[in-house]
């Protein structure tokens, strides 16, 4: 536990000064939240409840995503192309401690974007302490340990250069496709049929079927499930096989 | 008994039909100062790759403190300066240390670490913002900060000047003076490794040529005479003294071998085919030259006259 905690105050110590995570996790999601919130205006009925907490759950899962790729991931890219990860190698820190020590710091990470977001709301009018605005953007911020497991496998698979272009792409792609930006239900149904499939949605939802007392929560945490076990496992796989050829 | 800090029975490495490293068997023991030569493509870095368990062997075991090299390196006896060792952006030397630090469980202080390093000024500087020399500083101070029994680095003085270098042994002597801690590192500068190194590892072709002290491998090797004559003078000095001789490789040049400097020296000047002596005194790189080039000729089945 103690090498774990180690990896993740380095980890955090270093997101927190990664102009990125200002960006992606903070900067967008909250930008967005303020253009979106003035544009519809925040206490709108929308989806059974109101638009300013349906919309506070969209950018905290967007957040989330941008944790996920762009610090997750991205960096993880980069410290294998380095050989940082090479060095962990001859560290007692076990394969299984960096993966999760990479999940514990996107969820520390991430309750950066979901406390920002909530002070915003809250100070927008959005009454964040009566609706069950809290359980919601709970249920997002545990399911974004799904996003973690996908940046840790981009981390292992993508190059640090093909990393820094193919994360900025997936996180506009999981954004939209994901029902993040514009609700599903006013675009063509076939995106509802992809977002089905994808974490993004899956998050999000289990955010918003609490904050509308309803839905398909069971199918979300199986999706969310088998992110989390097929991009975590192969991700954790890829980084302790440490058969690195050289030479 | 003592422990042998790395020892390795029957090691070999294969890379499909390709035997990076053939049957090596060795056993450093603890305390020692090692070198490890070899020429490029020698097996050298399979070899170490393979104790620091970043490569498992096609046959044979190794056991680095008497485990396997994973658990040696799970107990956190191995510290280890890789060569590409690329330190994390956005964190000071400081706060790197204290982490890695945690990963040990008996960690230095990072004050300690710092000095033993020789970079206590730059315990607060951002690690990406250092020079090339001091950024290989904060990894040798991270390689130090779990207190091994092993430590390992991979051409630790390259790119280094020679205060800096002078400066460097100094430091990695202080730390090796606690009994019992093992250094082993690989160069390619054979003056470094006579100078430092307790023991010397040659390496040739994934064989190990040899495995002794500096002062053993320059010593008994006989008095040596280079000279330039045709090849059938050279051979028939060679029948007429009873002497070896080996043709080197710039043409028409010889080395002949004896036991007696000055008798040598008298029989090979004496012979009028013979021109543009050369005595040849003992050196680290003469001996590693003879290991690596006999190794060399006994595979191609190379001339020796």
């Amino acid at each position: 536990m103690k090498a774990t905690m180690g990896q993740v105050t380095l980890d955090l110590l270093r997101t927190v000064r990664n102009v990125r995570y200002l960006i992606f996790t903070l900067g967008i999601p909250v930008g967005f939240y303020l253009l979106y919130g003035a544009m519809y205006g925040s206490n709108r009925i929308f989806a059974h409840t109101l638009w300013g907490a349906y919309f506070l759950v969209s950018m905290a899962t967007y957040g989330a995503i941008g944790t996920a790729l762009n610090v997750t991931g991205a960096e993880a890219a980069q410290e294998r192309a380095a050989g940082w990860q090479r060095y962990l190698a001859l560290t007692p820190l076990t394969g299984a401690q960096y993966v999760a020590a990479k999940i514990i710091t996107a969820l520390i990470a991430n309750l950066g974007v979901v406390i920002l977001l909530t002070l915003v709301a809250g100070l927008r009018g959005v009454a964040v302490f009566t609706l069950p605005v809290l359980p919601a953007i709970f249920s997002v911020w545990l399911g974004s340990i799904s996003f973690a497991a996908l940046g840790l496998w981009i981390g292992q698979v993508l190059n640090s250069s093909t990393a820094s272009y193919g994360v900025v792409v997936l996180y506009l792609v999981l954004g939209f496709l994901g029902g993040l930006w514009t609700p599903l239900s006013i675009l063509p149904p076939i995106f509802a049929h992809i977002a089905w499939y994808l974490p993004s949605y899956a998050a999000a939802s289990l955010g918003w079927a609490v904050l509308a007392h309803h839905s398909e929560t069971l199918r979300n945490l199986g999706v969310l499930a088998g992110y989390i076990i097929v991009f975590g496992g192969a991700g954790g796989l890829l980084y302790a096989r440490r058969e690195f050829r050289r030479e | 008994m003592t422990t042998m800090a790395i020892e390795c029975r029957g090691l070999s490495k294969r890379y499909g039909a390709y035997p990076a490293l053939s049957n090596v068997t060795i056993a450093i023991p603890e305390g020692r100062t090692v070198a490890i030569l070899g020429p490029n493509g020698a097996g050298k870095t399979t070899f170490i790759h393979l104790w620091l368990g970043l490569l498992h062997p096609s046959e044979g075991i190794c056991f680095v403190l008497g485990r396997s090299p994973r658990d040696a390196i799970n107990e956190g006896l191995v510290g280890a300066v890789l060569q590409e060792t690329a330190l994390p952006s956005l964190v000071t030397a400081a706060e790197l240390l204290t982490q890695i630090g945690r990963f040990y469980r008996r960690p230095l202080p990072v004050k300690d670490g710092l000095a033993l390093a020789g970079i206590s000024e730059l315990a607060s500087r951002r690690v990406d913002r250092l020079s090339g020399g001091q950024r290989r500083r904060v990894a040798f101070a991270m390689a130090l900060v779990g207190q091994p029994r092993l430590l390992f680095l991979d051409e630790p003085t390259e790119s280094m000047d020679l205060d800096a270098r002078e400066a460097f042994w100094h430091q990695v002597g202080v730390w090796a003076e606690h009994t019992g801690r093992t250094v082993c590192f690989s160069t390619h500068n054979l003056s470094e490794a006579e100078r430092y190194a307790d023991d010397v590892v040659v390496l040739s072709r994934g064989t190990l040529a040899a495995f002794d002290t500096p002062g053993q491998l320059t010593r008994g090797r006989g008095a040596r005479v280079r000279f330039r004559a045709s090849e059938s003078s050279a051979r028939a000095l060679s029948a007429r003294l009873g002497v070896n001789v080996r043709a080197l490789s710039e043409r028409n040049r010889f080395e002949a071998t004896g036991a007696d400097l000055d008798a040598l020296l008298r029989a090979v000047v004496s012979d009028p085919a013979c021109s543009a002596f050369e005595p040849v005194k003992d050196s680290l790189e003469d001996a590693f030259r003879d290991l690596v080039g006999r190794h060399d000729s006994q595979a191609e089945g190379g001339m020796m006259l």
